[in-house]
């Protein structure tokens, strides 16, 4: 497979036109919290989603940013706050291999967020599931009523069940078989373009219905490593003369706001660490 | 305590009483040797609340000490030098190993001043895992500088400190580290010396260094902060047997979050910066 990624590669740089890849990058981060159990749920091999009057079951999961050997503190201490990359953009760079390592969101045609039914009490989870973008960090233990347990004051989640941006646009949801499909593609080509200024704290999935029958789908541990959950992106390969950045950085912390560098001196920091 | 506690435990302690004869047999003379051997107990008045996830107020229990402090005359500084060592250790039910602190160093003293320059360091032990937090060690430069004569002596203590690393908790094969910036302590304070009886009162502020918290998904940062505590002692030295008592209280400055206070404060033994009020009974035998 890395051999024939390197022909098309090859055949891309001798101007034999567009190509399309397809690239695969795991979730590496989710949970459940239950507004009926407050214990920790994010080393399961599951993941639960249900609804009804008395209690409520919503999912977790982020997309993977930093490298595996990042040294997450010692950074975070260097840049008093928090940096981190996205990865896939990393991959798409690597991929392309263009002249001056360009990407633009042009490049994306189709990204998906896809997660397998491990099983269900519903007989079709069509229309029944939504995706929402968290707005507040996150930690593996976070429960219905906080996101994490390192302050007194800034670790609830102001709303319990998950703080959520009420003006994002529920992406498009399918069922195909035993796998569910959120079509993100206009969020992974926003993040692109937000050249550096974007944040991701993941994404919350619930039931759009007021009852859902018992569901689990398959978390990031689960033991088959390709039905774990995925991001699945198709890219074309085509170079552009224009540079621009193909990295863009996410700020975590308990202030989304907080910038502590201009965006100019972010694109020069993340030159440096390329 | 288990069974490890008692064997740590009693070796200590045959160690800290070994240790006191053997020193005065090193020094030739007793006016050039200076040593004593304490043992303090704590009891928290007040405890901060409201508390880490899953931590309970004994956690925090300040860790009753055994210890001793030896100061050996040097032929430096034209006779008025000297060698200082400090060691303690600290046991509390809920540490594994005890606390274990050293202070090592030189300088000068003599009927008017003494000025201590030298390195410190302490280890919290292996700690259950609901006060993982406070399980680090550090080490730095420590500075003593103290009149030696009058009754009223003032004196100050000044450190600079490193701190470890420590793991807070693994889920998802990702390890959720926190770290610490170098943290400062400046202690002024003052003595009263009278024939009989001790006295003592000391204003600790530390300025405790910048503190990440971080696993590969997440990431929360805790800003430097200062702590007040304040400390008032007396006591009463009756033929080289003195007793003490002390009450100190421990005043963060962003008083309104506590959690994020104890995350970002690794002091839990000589230095206790983990119960919010606490009063300290202290023997110390002097060689």
């Amino acid at each position: 497979m890395a051999f024939l990624r390197t022909l098309i590669l090859m055949a891309l740089i001798t101007g034999c036109g567009p190509q399309t890849i397809s690239q695969t990058q795991l979730v590496e981060t989710d949970t459940y919290i239950s507004s009926s159990d407050s214990s920790a749920h994010a080393d399961l091999n599951y993941l639960k989603i249900s609804k009804s009057a008395s209690s409520e079951e919503r999912i977790l999961m982020k997309l993977p940013t930093v490298s595996t050997d990042s040294d997450v503190v010692g950074e975070m201490l260097k840049e008093s706050g928090v940096w981190v990359f996205f990865m896939p953009l990393i991959v798409i760079s690597e991929l392309l291999e263009c002249h001056n390592q360009i990407v633009r969101a042009e490049n994306i045609s189709k990204s998906e967020l896809v997660i397998d039914v491990l099983d269900t009490l519903e007989a079709d989870l069509t229309g029944k599931l939504q995706l929402d973008l968290l707005t507040r960090p996150w930690w593996q233990r976070a429960s219905w009523n906080r996101a994490h347990y390192f302050s007194a004051t800034k670790g609830a989640w102001a709303t319990p069940g998950g703080d959520v941006d009420v003006t994002w646009l529920h992406p498009t949801f399918t069922v195909s078989g035993s796998s569910l499909h959120f079509d993100i593609t206009n969020y992974i080509k926003e993040l692109i373009n937000l050249d550096g200024k974007g944040i991701h704290y993941g994404f919350l999935i619930q039931s759009s219905i007021a009852t859902l029958a018992s569901t689990r789908l398959k978390s990031s541990q689960y033991e088959n490593t390709s039905t774990r959950p995925r991001l699945i992106t198709n890219f074309t390969g085509t170079c552009y003369g224009a540079p621009a950045t193909f990295r863009s950085t996410f700020i975590l912390g308990s202030d989304p706001t907080r910038v502590s560098q201009p965006p100019e001196k972010i694109q020069e920091k993340i030159q440096e660490k390329i | 305590m288990n069974q490890v506690h008692f064997i740590s435990l009693k070796i200590l302690i045959f160690f800290i009483i070994l240790c006191g004869p053997v020193a005065t047999t090193f020094a030739s003379g007793k006016d050039d040797f200076d040593g004593f051997f304490y043992t303090t107990y704590s009891y928290a008045l007040e405890h901060f609340s409201p508390l880490p996830e899953d931590v309970q107020e004994s956690h925090l229990h300040p860790p009753s000490e055994i210890g001793f402090q030896i100061r050996f005359k040097t032929g430096a500084f034209g006779g008025a030098g000297l060698t200082a060592l400090d060691f303690h250790a600290g046991v509390s039910r809920f540490s594994w190993n005890p606390t274990y602190g050293l202070m090592a160093g030189g300088g000068f003293k003599n009927d008017r001043v003494s000025l201590i320059v030298g390195v410190e360091g302490e280890s919290n032990g292996r700690l259950e895992p609901q006060v993982s937090f406070l399980a680090c060690w550090w080490w730095g430069l420590n500075v003593k500088f103290a009149l030696e004569r009058s009754l009223l002596r003032p004196f100050f203590d000044f450190k600079w400190l490193l701190i470890s690393n420590s793991e807070l908790a693994s889920a998802e094969g990702f390890s959720t580290e926190i770290a610490h910036d170098p943290t400062f302590v400046l202690k002024p304070g003052i003595r009263l010396v009278l024939p009989l009886l001790r006295g003592e009162a000391t204003l600790g502020i530390y300025s405790l260094g910048p503190t990440a918290i971080g696993s590969k998904e997440f990431g929360y940062f805790i800003s430097r902060q200062n702590v007040l505590r304040p400390e008032i002692a007396a006591g009463i030295d009756l033929m080289g047997f003195e007793f003490w008592i002390r009450a100190a209280a421990v005043y963060p400055i962003r008083s309104e979050d506590p959690v994020e206070f104890l995350y970002q404060n690794p002091f839990f033994t000589h230095d206790n910066l983990t119960a919010k009020r606490s009063l300290t009974g202290e023997f110390r035998w002097h060689f």
